[in-house]
């Protein structure tokens, strides 16, 4: 403080209270916009001067102006490069730079605080055309000094107030984030989703131009949602590089065109790599997204990335769960397809096995009584697997349950099943189909083979014969000639065995089948036994032959014995 | 489970939503359907009251954002009156008032429109 000041030669307007109450108005304020303002209004008032301007030097050196008055060309922000001595009063205004001087400016107060000079105040000459006092001189300056010290605290307030406003931000983005993640879950309908999203996105960052571009699970990428463009967007023109990349990222011009009005790219990435992007628009308010924001929207979009990902993945688990459904249907509607209990056949012992390796298979066999105490025994094997085979046996099945009450030849009816077949089915479905008619009491079995694999007929003598007499499989061509009968007599002790390909397609666990000849022989082991037991051991012999307990394909036999 | 509810005026040819309770992301639907009705009745200015309001998240924020483009496209606007300090900060943080105008009363948002009425449009 200037003893002078204190003195009584001090004119009024420069006492002591009078810079105490300015000091206290403008320190205490901590505004730095309140401080510059009238510490310049103030000066110039104080020395009548039309015009000051207040300097302050920025990080890089450079001076740029505070605020400024009546100095034309002078306006807040500009740059000056001026000498650091300038700036601790060292020069004479006429060793000035020209800007100063051009700009009619006379007189320069240092603002220095504790670390050193912030910048200056300066005025022009005093409208009165008199020099600057003594006084006056040493009342700005003991002004000045006091008020760098307020500017220094309140820049250090103001970055306080600055540093919580981005506090302030970066809690809202969490709670955001927060919001999201618990809308997301809360809802599987994905149309409600991308609206809570898009809604999300715009409110956040004042956007209302965006595309989200995703690829569920095993499914193409598809533009999901497309708001705000000018044009429509399809999922294609999207550069497949962009579903790379590894973080947010501002689209360069020549990566997109401009009609597309899209600035910013965001990776969906979930825990198994790449699941889509997020394209973002311009602002509404113009400015830039800051670093902080697009970290934002890469949390943002893996929370969105994960929620699509689930609504599909339930999509495809409740459509699994419908088809598990039907297809248990099925299962039941074909289980009652087969003879729940074979029929007793006075005269004969009767065994059948059926394995589908699928719920729902293609193979089929049958024992049907039939008037004047007759049997009908039939098996076949449809082409393919799964529902399709099964469709197509249960109509195979219907149809035999028809002809059985027609009086018909049995070639007949082979014949008039398989023109249906024909019709009903598309080229290269087809049956291979083995059925007879037993006649217990006369011991004979009359069949037809449409190209099934010959049921073996084990005589009591040791002979073995194939019942190959019939025609085409069913299904192929709906006149191929008729349908070709035999008939055979069975003796006591005579084994009929009627089975699927899968019996000898059977592997061991080098790949090896079977074949027929492991099963004539087998047949020839057995053929005393009882004809569920023979049937039990050779199961017993395929499962051990396989080295596995469960059968690779469908199987399906059936042992006629007839008693000794 | 959020309370949100939009009751309507209409005052001069603006059309006025007062906001009630929390508006987030579970209660966007019913201002989205406030701003459809408007839109379909041919009301494009819009002011929004927000005395009652005492929520508002992003979600809720980007309804406004949804519409905003359509309104002005027909000449229209939405204007915000009636804010707490705790509402006007949210909007504040997002850069809302750079984009919207915000003013204290209803009768300050009312007016504003009808001097952008008075203004000659060019031919």
């Amino acid at each position: 403080m200037h003893a002078s000041l204190i003195g009584p030669e001090a004119p009024q307007r420069y006492d002591l209270s009078s810079l105490l109450e300015t000091s206290r108005l403008l320190v205490g304020s901590l505004d730095a916009d309140f401080i510059l303002d009238n510490l310049l209004r103030i000066a110039m008032a104080k020395l009548l001067s039309t015009r000051g301007a207040i300097l302050w030097r920025d990080a890089s050196g450079l001076f740029r102006i505070a605020r400024a008055r009546g100095i034309p060309g002078w306006k807040p922000g500009g740059a000056l490069r001026l000498p650091q001595a300038l700036i601790r009063g060292e020069l004479e205004p006429e060793n000035w730079p020209e800007p100063l001087r051009k700009a009619g400016l006379v007189a320069l107060f240092p603002l220095v605080a504790q670390n050193g000079p912030l910048g200056a105040l300066l005025l022009g000459a005093k409208a009165t055309g008199e020099t600057y006092s003594a006084y006056e001189r040493q009342y700005l300056e003991a002004l000045t000094n006091i008020t760098a010290l307020g500017l220094s605290s309140a820049f250090v307030v103001k970055q306080l107030r600055q540093t919580n406003r981005e506090l302030d931000r970066r809690v809202h983005e969490l709670q955001t984030l927060l919001d999201l993640s618990r809308t997301l879950n809360s809802t599987l309908d994905r149309e409600a989703l991308l609206k809570r999203i898009g809604y999300t996105l715009m409110g956040q960052l004042l956007v209302s131009r965006f595309a989200i571009l995703f690829r569920p699970p095993g499914r193409p990428a598809a533009m999901l949602l497309a708001r705000g463009l000018p044009a429509p967007l399809s999922a294609e023109a999207i550069p497949a590089a962009w579903l790379e990349e590894p973080r947010a990222r501002r689209i360069a011009s020549e990566e997109a065109p401009p009609d597309w009005g899209l600035e910013w790219i965001v990776p969906i990435r979930l825990q198994d790599g790449p699941r889509g992007v997020l394209l973002v628009g311009p602002r509404a308010a113009g400015t830039p997204l800051e670093e902080a924001e697009l970290r934002f929207l890469e949390a943002a979009a893996q929370l969105a990335g994960i929620a699509l990902e689930n609504t599909y993945l339930i999509e495809t688990w409740l459509e699994k769960q419908r088809l598990d459904e039907e297809l248990r249907l099925a299962q039941r509607i074909q289980q009652g397809l087969l003879p729940r209990k074979l029929p007793d056949i006075p005269g004969f012992e009767l065994a059948a096995y059926a394995h589908s390796i699928r719920p729902v298979g293609g193979d089929y066999y049958d024992v049907l009584p039939l008037e004047r105490e007759r049997f009908l025994v039939a098996i076949a094997d449809v082409t393919g697997k799964g529902v399709p085979a099964a469709l197509l046996m249960a109509n195979l099945q219907a149809m035999l349950h028809v002809l059985a009450s027609i009086p018909m030849s049995i070639e007949e009816a082979t014949a008039r099943i398989n023109a249906i077949i024909c019709h009903n089915t598309d080229p290269g479905t087809f049956i291979t189909f083995f059925w007879g008619i037993l006649d217990p009491g006369r011991r004979t079995f009359r069949y037809v083979n449409a190209g099934h694999v010959p049921p073996l007929w084990l005589r009591a003598n040791g002979d073995l014969e194939e019942l190959s007499t019939g025609g085409l499989l069913l299904g192929v061509l709906p006149t191929a000639g008729p349908y070709r009968s035999c008939a055979i007599e069975m003796e006591p002790g005579d084994v009929l065995f009627l089975y699927t390909d899968g019996l000898t397609e059977t592997c061991d666990p080098q790949g090896t089948w079977y074949d027929v000849d492991r099963l004539r022989m087998a047949l020839r082991k057995w053929r005393d036994t009882p004809a569920p037991l023979l049937l039990e051991a050779l199961l017993g012999e395929l499962r051990a032959f396989s080295g596995r307990e469960t059968f690779d394909d469908d199987l399906t036999a059936l042992v006629l014995r007839a008693h000794l | 489970m959020s309370q949100f509810s939009v009751s309507f005026r209409s005052h001069d040819g603006v059309e006025i939503f007062y906001l009630r309770g929390e508006l987030d992301a579970h209660t966007a639907a019913e201002l989205e359907a406030a701003f459809e009705r408007s839109l379909q009745e041919g009301r494009y200015r819009i002011v929004v009251n927000c005395a009652e309001l005492s929520y508002i998240s992003s979600a809720g924020l980007g309804v406004f954002m949804a519409y905003v483009e359509t309104v002005r496209a027909q000449g229209g606007d939405i204007k915000f009156c009636h804010m707490s300090p705790k509402i006007y900060n949210i909007f504040d943080l997002l850069g809302f008032p750079l984009v919207y105008e915000i003013v204290p009363t209803e009768a300050e948002a009312v007016a504003r429109f009808a001097r952008h009425a008075e203004t000659p449009r060019p031919e």
